[in-house]
């Protein structure tokens, strides 16, 4: 990328998948702009939308617009854009329209330590949300690449919305039940003889597997609708799209739920059917979704199971033991060297 | 207020929601805050079929059963049920659904502990729009994963089709704005139009419009429904005046006060798309 045009990440230094795109894109020689959340007191953006300009200026609502009239209310300088803007980071200034393409991994400002520590009234509580407000609406109209759109990553919050689209695919789900009712779920217990209970939203829980000490507290379900699975027996596989390329990784470990197993966890990279790995791709970029992770089981029978697609993964724990080059190739995509 | 309709669709309601198949009286469900009262007036109106307010109370009682399997649509299975106004009902007995409520707020659960509200609140609102989208009855407007009642876009992808639907639509500035010498921040936003005193809305309905806006504002405002695919929307400008009216913003829970107003709402409910199974 020799035109002025640069990248942006936005996150925290110490995030790992944050911190090994960064080094892969310096390692390219790729201009890159870290824009460091901590520092955000020092950061500002300006968004200026201006509706109505008809000019090439991309923006991602052409699916919306198929039979919307062309008839501009007003019509200023037609070389502006509808969305323009300037971002600030300490003594640098970077134009907007020069960003060409942008890593997202923001952390919610109220989870950060500095700005938890004041007032949510406070100036900087108020500057934090502004910009972090400001930039995911401008993330969501610009022209340039993003991994990912704020607006993509949203379906993540409802697995059962998720799982609706994933099954759309041909992909597997297992059989569910979501209920306030302790009847129906001993009901569900008895009939597939081991199940697991999970949030349904994306606040991150540990998967668990209904046990006889669990029964008591079934009592509690009618509080709040809550999911029940049919334990799927197999092999995980972590599957990490970017792009085009597909990044598959064997996971073995007895632990209901690998992320949190006390036991060592082994991990190999591995071959999908082609087959999948094509459902895989496509499903991540009918989600618009140019980094997915993809959390697949493969049973006895050789049937494929699809539990979730992440539109924000960890993908170094995967990285650093599979050995596979995901973050070179988010580089690579991110530097307009990858396929999108 | 004068009503425009442009297309006169015949009302489905005596069919729709009297019985069904085996002499099973419809249901229309009206999702929406306890505090709704544009909800329960609603459903009074609609006094000629069984419609009822389900609030995120309805939630937190036994009786929900929803099942999925390989076509990942809950409800798929037989015998899933719901809970509304504090029944439980049968899901195929559900004829329609109205959206009013854009997410479950940590207010609406005073019946949860404090210290889980927050995780309640992300909870049933993660399960009703996975539960909103997979019904195959019609839901208006259907929901999305930034909003229950329709797209959660922000004002600016709003004002962007606002113009594209020939409205005058004034440039909004945000972010954090300060000068170079200072790092004081003007926080906000800029360029939204005082509404003024002659502010004025239009309530769209599928293809009935309600207001005393000019023809041509209401004619606006119906084509900003279409584009962002929804049948209900409430649409502000600062005048009722096309000559100078701007765009204000929108409204996907309008308050629907009239009695031709309800009357449309129903008549785009039990007609409205059903989703593809």
């Amino acid at each position: 990328m020799s035109d002025g045009r640069v990248v942006l990440l936005w996150g925290v230094p110490g995030d790992a998948p944050l911190s090994a795109v960064y080094q892969a894109l310096q390692a390219r020689g790729c201009p890159v702009v870290l824009l460091d959340q901590r520092k955000v007191a020092e950061t500002e953006i300006d968004l200026t939308v201006i509706p109505g300009q008809c000019v090439e200026c991309g923006l991602e609502l052409a699916a919306l617009e198929a039979d919307a009239p062309h008839e501009p209310a007003r019509q200023p300088e037609a070389s502006q854009p509808e969305v323009s803007g300037t971002l600030r980071t300490g003594e640098a200034s970077y134009d907007l329209s020069a960003i060409q393409s942008i890593y997202l991994r923001p952390y919610d400002h109220a989870e950060l330590p500095w700005v938890a520590a004041e007032s949510p009234g406070s100036g900087l509580w108020r500057h934090a949300s502004a910009f972090e407000e400001a930039l995911t609406t401008w993330a969501d109209l610009t022209s340039a690449l993003v991994v990912n759109r704020p607006s993509a990553m949203a379906a993540n919050g409802s697995k059962p919305y998720q799982a609706a689209w994933i099954a759309s695919f041909g992909l597997r789900v297992p059989e569910t039940l979501i209920t306030t009712d302790s009847a129906a779920a001993l009901g569900f217990w008895r009939e597939h003889g081991e199940v697991i209970y999970k949030s349904l939203s994306g606040t991150r829980s540990i998967v668990s597997r209904l046990r006889p000490e669990h029964a008591a507290r079934l009592e509690h379900l009618a509080a709040c609708p809550t999911q029940f699975q049919q334990y799927i027996a197999g092999v995980e596989h972590r599957v990490h799209v970017v792009g085009e390329h597909v990044f598959a990784c064997r996971i073995r470990s007895g632990a209901d739920d690998y992320r949190y197993s006390a036991e060592p966890v082994e991990m190999e990279a591995c071959e999908l059917p082609e087959e999948i790995a094509r459902v895989c791709v496509r499903m991540a970029a009918a989600m618009n979704l140019p980094l997915a992770g993809i959390d697949l089981r493969c049973t006895p029978e050789g049937e494929w199971y699809c539990f979730e697609v992440n539109p924000s993964p960890g993908f170094t724990y995967f990285e650093a033991k599979s050995g596979q080059p995901i973050a070179a190739t988010v580089a690579a995509l991110l530097a307009g060297c990858g396929s999108r | 207020m004068s009503r425009v309709r442009r297309r006169v669709r015949s009302p489905q309601s005596e069919r729709e929601t009297g019985t069904g198949a085996g002499g099973i009286e419809r249901l229309i469900v009206i999702v929406a805050s306890r505090w709704d009262d544009s909800a329960r007036a609603l459903a009074g109106r609609w006094a000629g079929c069984d419609a009822r307010v389900m609030t995120p109370r309805d939630l937190s009682r036994p009786g929900w059963r929803q099942r999925f399997g390989s076509s990942g649509r809950i409800g798929d299975g037989t015998g899933s049920t719901l809970v509304v106004d504090g029944r439980i009902e049968p899901q195929d007995r559900v004829a329609g659904v109205l959206t009013r409520l854009a997410g479950v707020a940590e207010q609406e659960l005073g019946h949860i502990e404090p210290a889980d509200r927050a995780y309640v609140a992300a909870e049933m609102t993660a399960f009703l729009l996975g539960w909103l989208a997979s019904l195959t009855c019609p839901v208006v407007n259907r929901p999305t994963p930034a909003c229950l009642t329709g797209p959660g876009w922000g004002r600016e992808r709003w004002a962007l089709l606002a113009a594209r639907s020939g409205m005058l639509v004034e440039p909004i500035r945000s972010g954090t704005f300060s000068g170079t010498c200072s790092r004081t921040s003007a926080v906000g936003t800029a360029g939204q139009p005082d509404p003024g005193p002659d502010a004025c809305s239009v309530t769209v309905a599928g293809e009935s419009c309600f207001s005393e806006a000019d023809p041509q504002l209401r004619e606006q405002a119906r084509r900003l429904a279409r584009l962002a695919g929804v049948e209900v929307l409430g649409v502000r400008f600062t005048s009722p005046a096309s000559s100078s009216a701007r765009f204000l913003g929108v409204d996907l829970q309008p308050e629907i006060t009239g009695e031709p107003e309800a009357r449309a709402v129903l008549e785009t409910l039990l007609s409205a798309k059903r989703a593809a199974r």
